[in-house]
């Protein structure tokens, strides 16, 4: 299925020679990336590799310095001010979800649907329920985020980003906040997601997950990507260099 | 600076009134030091007390019995407030209209106390109710105090005084310094340096003067640099002035709730699309506010009592016509019953001020509407 | 996944965030300086209709009031910069000494607010919650009034105690008169009390260890102290006011201006120093329970040396900005006619009509108390921030 729709039409986000830094520290150093509409990549990697920024950086959260970034046709440039553009296309998941506190269930996901896509509040609300259903939790929407737990949080902000139809969605360590029996809801809420044919690219350490839904693994280190194969290959090669000491310290600690 | 009762917090609720009564015995009586304290405050209390009892009370002259009555008394003169009450709280407001401004208090008070009814807040279409409740109350008090329709007289604005005066100078003061300062509180923030400096600027320069030199630049500056015909009145001037020096106050304590919002709830409003002001307007203005209710309502008490201030370029407000009544040759001597008075209705207003604040906070806190 | 149709298209240029925000820049710029020019253009006009000019030029010229009291000693005949001087003179005097009485009551409330003893915390509460709901002006007026129409006169004066006299021309008190040589005696002896003083720290990294541990002896600066004493106690006579005519003759006395501004600033910001007390406290003993336990039942050197010192790292931010609000507040002395800094600006715009400028010269003034305080405010703080605070 992703085969047939990349062959014809442009890859839902492209890097080129991108780099990024902060000061001193060389965040993203010449990162060279195409994923493909509907295709679905798990990024990952030791802390401080990049692999955050790397997705910061497709929906204008951060700049970079050099090299280019395309989403669709649209390239990411703070100076044109595509920005605001990019971000009609791509929703985003976070690791520490953040929801509005001040607004309920329901409204954390009608606000941008109302000021954004300039829906009544109504039809907002009648739009947004349906996505909460679909992360089940439906029966909460009118509570406030507090009230809920940390895995129905995480569903929630799913629902908020994919209530704004995007075609590519970023997820940043969706569960690394999460307690561990609250995990598994939110993955499955995500390989649904996945089955759905949206572009997904997550950042996640959760290799059960990659290794059953993803298209491509991308392993990172010191903002360079040293590793891009599909699962099979990652999972099952003889490992060296710094993917192998990577997954024992993985299975170190898990 | 925010008035807490950590006091009744920090003893469990729920105790018996027989420990509750071993527990303040204790502290009265538990050790030397403690003794000592209950023996000296009890009898500067026992010294005091009664003569204040005697002065307000026992031997007060009470009802507008007139000035005479109160030569034999050695008590509080409480007559010289029932003569002077209408002028104390309506000042210079013709007497015979002076109903027309009580009216207009009672509307716009009874405006103010259907909008902080928190429970009206999250019922449907709240915003608009209140909206619609204000845009009645306004005109009405406005009519009601300027008159010249309906047949009612023409009042012009430099004849209001005592407490309308001083509820429309803290009201608006209050309201459009807060809006201001929401400006200068983003502008301060800014990415753009000109506008941040600007901001830095104002900001500081009104926090490092007094009010009153605000308010001579509205009595006596405002009138040289502008044209006659801008002139507006005094009145206006000093509210002019009142909403300049507050806002700067607010923008500080607003500095530091922009500061304290997470990083991720800026992120989060990016993300879904939101723009810069939308995303101020629904998702991170509303959260500053509710985190610096304590401090800004600090404020808001200052700025009330502050409206006193105007007795210096001779305006009546409250304060003002207080001492407009004392200096009556009639009833010469008779002041502390006047101040009093006065002392009274602002600590009743600062005291509903702060309470309110703290329910509110309260009832933030228990609705869980904040992670 | 449906593809979206609609193809790019850069958004037009002034869109672009740099684009926008020189344009916003360059607006605000503009408007600042039509608005400047509109007020000074109209300035010119409306104070030539008067035939006023603009300029500080009158600074130099004779001010011909007289002010109620000085601490510089100001006339009429001095120049309009002696009466600003004059003014900020009587500011600083009374807010040095405000700031003092407000630190000592404040802090003794605040103590009591966290006492064990119910008796104390209820009437240290009430004093607070009371003061600080009523405006300061009207306080001031109050005891204005107290003291010039309730107070008896110089004849019938009160005197709590020997010396010390209550009318309603202030307070009137027994002063220490010394001869000249004996005042310059005592001067010098204080001068070098402060020498000793000043040299503790730097003697410790004497090479010579007798010196060093003759200037670090605590009895030496003690020694001058009670040198000064003796001199004093044995040369100065007693200078008692007496009452002559309408007023005292002799002593020193304090006006009702000032005394009831002293007493309006001292009560009113005592007040809010207690509450800064107060959280200080609480923030270091984390809790009202152990506070109250730390100020009820240990004893006093626990509070003096363990909890006090902590809770003043605490308490000083807070404190540096109610000090430069008694600074401020002290301009409300202008209503009851104490001749402060602003009370003499009022003086000069009546007489001269510079409005414009003499609203300036006060800005500028508070504005350089208010930059003092906050520059010794960092100091301190970085002080702390240097001792590991």
């Amino acid at each position: 299925m992703t085969m047939q729709a990349s062959s014809v039409t442009l890859p839902a986000v492209t890097f080129e020679d991108v780099h990024k830094h902060f000061g001193t520290f060389q965040a993203l150093d010449g990162i060279d990336l195409t994923v493909r509409r509907g295709e679905r990549i798990v990024v990952f990697g030791p802390s401080g590799s990049g692999k955050s920024t790397l997705i910061r950086c497709i929906n204008g959260l951060e700049d970079f310095q050099r090299g280019r970034i395309m989403v669709g046709d649209i390239p990411v440039d703070h100076r044109l001010g595509t920005v605001p553009l990019i971000r009609r296309k791509v929703g985003m998941v976070f690791q520490q979800f953040n929801l509005f506190p001040h607004l309920s269930i329901i409204e954390n996901c009608t606000v941008g649907l109302v000021m954004t896509r300039g829906m009544s509040e109504q039809q907002a609300r009648a739009w947004a329920i349906e996505f909460l259903v679909r992360v089940r939790v439906g029966d909460q929407a009118h509570k406030y985020p507090s009230e809920l737990s940390g895995g129905q949080q995480q569903r929630v902000a799913i629902a908020r980003a994919l209530c704004l139809q995007p075609e590519v969605m970023l997820f940043d360590e969706p569960t690394s906040s999460l307690d561990p029996e609250m995990v598994k809801e939110v993955l499955d809420v995500m390989e649904e997601l996945a089955d759905s044919g949206i572009t997904m690219i997550c950042v996640t350490h959760e290799m059960g997950f990659a290794r059953a839904v993803a298209d491509r693994m991308v392993f990172m280190d010191h903002g360079r990507i040293l590793h891009d194969e599909v699962p099979d290959v990652i999972f099952n090669q003889p490992r060296t260099g710094r993917l192998k000491e990577f997954f024992s310290h993985v299975s170190a600690s898990a | 600076m925010a008035q807490q009762h950590v006091m009744s917090a920090a003893q469990p609720r729920g105790r018996s009134l027989k420990q509750a009564a071993r527990g303040v015995f204790k502290g009265l009586f538990g050790t030397p030091t403690n003794i000592v304290l209950t023996l000296i405050i009890g009898a500067l209390l026992v010294m005091i007390v009664p003569t204040i009892f005697r002065w307000t009370i026992l031997d007060s002259v009470w009802g507008n019995v007139g000035r005479e009555a109160c030569a034999q008394a050695s008590g509080a003169c409480w007559a010289f407030i029932a003569a002077k009450a209408r002028l104390i709280v309506f000042g210079r407001y013709p007497y015979d209209d002076q109903w027309r401004a009580l009216l207009a208090m009672v509307i716009f008070l009874g405006a103010m106390a259907f909008s902080a009814d928190w429970r009206r807040w999250r019922r449907p279409h709240a915003g608009r109710t209140l909206a619609i409740v204000w845009l009645i109350a306004l005109p009405a008090c406005a009519v009601l105090m300027t008159g010249g329709v309906f047949g009612l007289r023409y009042v012009e604005i430099d004849r209001w005084s005592g407490l309308p005066l001083t509820l429309m100078l803290s009201a608006f003061g209050i309201l459009f310094a807060l809006l201001f300062s929401i400006l200068l509180a983003l502008g301060r923030q800014s990415k753009l340096p000109v506008v941040r400096w600007i901001c830095i600027a104002y900001i500081e320069l009104i926090r490092g003067v007094p009010l009153i030199s605000i308010l001579f630049m509205a009595a006596l500056m405002l009138p040289i640099i502008l044209p006659d015909e801008l002139v507006v009145s005094k009145i206006l001037r000093a509210q002019i002035a009142f909403i300049m020096f507050f806002a700067a106050y607010m923008a500080e304590v607003l500095r530091g709730g922009l500061q304290a919002i997470g990083k991720g709830q800026y992120e989060a409003a990016d993300t879904i699309g939101l723009t810069y002001w939308q995303g101020m307007r629904r998702i991170i203005l509303p959260q500053v506010l509710r985190l610096t209710i304590p401090s800004l309502v600090n404020i808001f008490i200052s700025a009330f009592k502050d409206t006193s201030l105007v007795v210096i370029i001779s305006m009546h407000d409250l304060l003002g016509t207080t001492n407009a009544a004392i200096i009556d040759p009639e009833w010469l001597g008779i002041y502390v019953e006047a101040y009093v008075f006065t002392a009274m209705i602002y600590f009743l207003f600062c005291g509903g001020i702060s309470w309110y604040s703290q329910s509110l906070e309260r009832h933030l806190k228990s609705g869980g509407a904040r992670r | 996944m449906t593809v979206s149709s609609e193809t790019y298209r850069a958004p037009p240029f002034w869109r672009r965030p740099a684009v926008r925000g020189v344009l916003i820049q360059a607006g605000l710029v503009l408007g600042l300086i039509g608005a400047t020019w509109f007020f000074v253009s109209n300035a010119v006009v409306n104070l030539a209709k008067n035939s006023l000019t603009m300029g500080f030029d009158f600074l130099w010229s004779n001010a011909s009031f007289e002010l109620g009291e000085s601490v510089t000693g100001f006339a009429a005949g001095d120049s309009f910069l002696d009466a600003f001087y004059a003014g900020i003179a009587n500011t600083l005097a009374v807010s040095i000494i405000s700031i003092v009485a407000a630190t000592i009551l404040g802090v003794v409330i605040g103590i009591t607010r966290l006492a064990s003893n119910p008796l104390a915390r209820l009437l240290s509460g009430g004093y607070v919650e009371l003061v600080r709901n009523i405006p300061l002006i009207l306080q001031m007026m109050f005891w204005y009034a107290l003291i010039t129409r309730s107070f008896p006169s110089p004849r019938r004066a009160l005197q709590p105690f020997e010396g010390l006299f209550l009318s309603n021309r202030g307070i009137t008190f027994s002063t220490l008169r010394l001869d000249a040589l004996h005042l310059w005696l005592v001067g010098g002896l204080a001068v070098l009390l402060l020498v000793l003083l000043l040299l503790r720290r730097p003697a410790r990294a004497l090479k010579a260890q007798q010196l060093a541990a003759f200037l670090r002896d605590p009895r030496l600066p003690l020694a001058v102290l009670a040198a000064m004493l003796v001199l004093v106690a044995f040369t100065a006579t007693l200078d008692v006011p007496k009452v002559a005519g309408f007023n005292f003759r002799g002593g020193a006395s304090i006006t009702p201006e000032f005394t009831a501004v002293f007493f309006g600033l001292t009560i009113y910001s005592a007040a809010f120093i207690a509450e800064n007390v107060r959280s200080g406290i609480l923030g270091v003993t984390r809790g009202q329970r152990e506070a109250a336990s730390a100020l009820g039942l240990r004893p006093g050197p626990v509070m003096r040396l363990v909890i006090l010192p902590q809770a003043l790292r605490v308490v000083v931010p807070p404190l540096a900005s109610q000090y430069l609000n008694i600074v401020k507040n002290s301009s409300l002395a202008v209503a009851i006619g104490y001749p402060d800094i602003m009370r003499v600006a009022t003086i000069i715009i009546s007489e001269t009509g510079k409005a414009i400028e003499v609203i300036a010269i006060i800005m500028a003034i508070y504005l350089t108390f208010s930059l003092i305080i906050s520059y010794l405010m960092n100091v301190y703080n970085r002080s702390i921030m240097a001792k590991g605070g």
